[in-house]
């Protein structure tokens, strides 16, 4: 999971997409432990508050559970529910991107011509 | 015992600072809450130095009151030392000595030094006892700093611009260490910073300095919810226009006119769109740096 401390997205926001993307891809199954607060802190230089802000979201969201003496553990039904997390993530992506190309004059025609090419150079960049 | 002291560490109400005719800091309130992290920012000579300088018992207020861990401060500036954690923007260690020497030194000064913290300092800050202080590269004078100020475990940790001129790999072991201690005890902090991403990293909340003024005191997170650029294409660029309340800044280049709002909704954007002949209205993301210049470009303006 990478920081971007520059972008306009809150960092808690950008650590529960990050997580949620990571059980949505089964980097995280149910029942693995996620890293503390106090480990995760650390590991991304950000804000113990920040961190535990993303857990709570993550929480109430039912992605993660508190399991007594060992820590936060995910779901058993988490994927499901982290695969929207991570659909509704990208429609924000896109939006924002659809936004700046509107900006700058594209037209819809275009942004769809725009988005084919960056996925075939996309899947070329993918292969082995 | 007093709870307000209990839930804010530090308090400042009303503090004013002149130096001859310039006023350094004008009426000054500000307060952070117990166990949370706050970035205090603004341009050379918004007034942030002199407000620490103040907090820390350096320097006298001409008006107002602080209070720091429950002490009144300049009045009860040696109970403070016990629990306030100060490292100055550059290291204030006397050069001939070595790294060992530099810490008894310190220790001499706090009844509460904690030797166990100390070497578990050390340890994690990776510093030789036996280098002199004038053989530390810039990052190891900071993280010999930051030890020498957290050692008595304060409850308030005050730092002043304590990653300008580091490279990013001493940044980031730097930014380890604070959070390291920070993250297991609570501690509240005030630091000024000019690099908006470690605000971004390490604040709960931020404040804005502007002329000796606070302009904006808000929660990081918040701040970026709830402030906005609408960009819109004028009709015809020479047309009067009639901006939305909430706005802090504008800009016109040529047709395209942005307008930077706080506590944005929609209805700023249907004002916008409804009363001023505009087509292509957006709404843009920003972050703390944008938000940051634009508050403060804002207030130039209208000056």
């Amino acid at each position: 999971m990478q920081i971007e401390p520059a972008s306009p997205l809150p960092i808690f926001q950008q650590i529960a997409d990050g997580i949620r993307a990571a059980v949505a891809s089964g980097i995280y199954r149910p029942g693995d432990l996620i890293p503390s607060v106090r480990a995760q802190a650390l590991a991304l230089l950000v804000n113990p508050n920040t961190v535990q802000r993303a857990y709570e979201q993550l929480e109430r969201d039912g992605l993660i559970t508190s399991k007594k003496g060992v820590g936060m553990i995910v779901c058993q039904e988490s994927p499901a529910a982290a695969k929207n997390g991570v659909d509704q993530t990208l429609r924000n992506a896109i939006s924002q991107a659809i936004l700046s190309a509107r900006a700058a004059g594209i037209s819809r025609a275009g942004i769809d011509r725009i988005y084919r090419e960056a996925w075939n150079e996309a899947e070329k960049r993918g292969k082995p | 015992m007093n709870t307000a002291a209990d839930e804010f560490p530090i308090v400042l109400q009303n503090v004013t600072r002149r130096f001859g005719k310039a006023i350094a800091v004008n009426d000054l309130s500000l307060r952070v809450a117990r166990g949370t992290t706050l970035g205090f920012i603004g341009l050379n000579g918004a007034g942030k130095t002199t407000t620490i300088r103040m907090l820390v018992g350096l320097l006298k207020p001409h008006a107002g009151r602080i209070t720091v861990a429950g002490c009144s401060i300049p009045n009860q500036r040696d109970a403070v030392k016990t629990k306030l954690g100060y490292v100055p923007d550059r290291p204030t260690v006397y050069q001939w000595m070595r790294v060992q020497q530099a810490i008894e030194f310190t220790r001499s000064f706090y009844p509460n030094w904690n030797t166990h913290r100390c070497n578990e300092l050390m340890k994690m800050f990776d510093l030789d006892r036996n280098k002199q202080a004038k053989h530390l590269s810039k990052g190891q004078a900071a993280k010999l700093s930051l030890l020498l100020a957290l050692c008595h475990d304060p409850e308030v940790l005050i730092l002043d611009e304590p990653t300008s001129g580091f490279d990013p790999l001493v940044r980031e072991e730097f930014l380890e260490g604070v959070l390291a201690v920070t993250s297991e005890r609570q501690q509240t902090v005030l630091f000024s910073s000019h690099t908006l991403s470690d605000v971004q990293r390490l604040a709960d909340s931020v404040a804005i300095m502007h002329e000796g003024k606070l302009l904006l005191h808000s929660p990081v997170d918040a701040l970026l919810e709830k402030t906005k650029r609408i960009r819109a294409v004028l009709d015809d660029e020479s047309a009067s226009r009639q901006t939305p309340p909430g706005m802090i800044f504008q800009q016109l280049r040529g047709r395209e006119w942005t307008i930077t709002v706080q506590n944005f909704t929609s209805e700023q954007v249907e004002f916008i769109r409804s009363r001023n002949h505009v087509s292509q209205v957006d709404v843009l993301d920003l972050n703390l740096d944008d938000v940051f210049k634009d508050f403060v470009r804002g207030k130039k303006e209208t000056v």
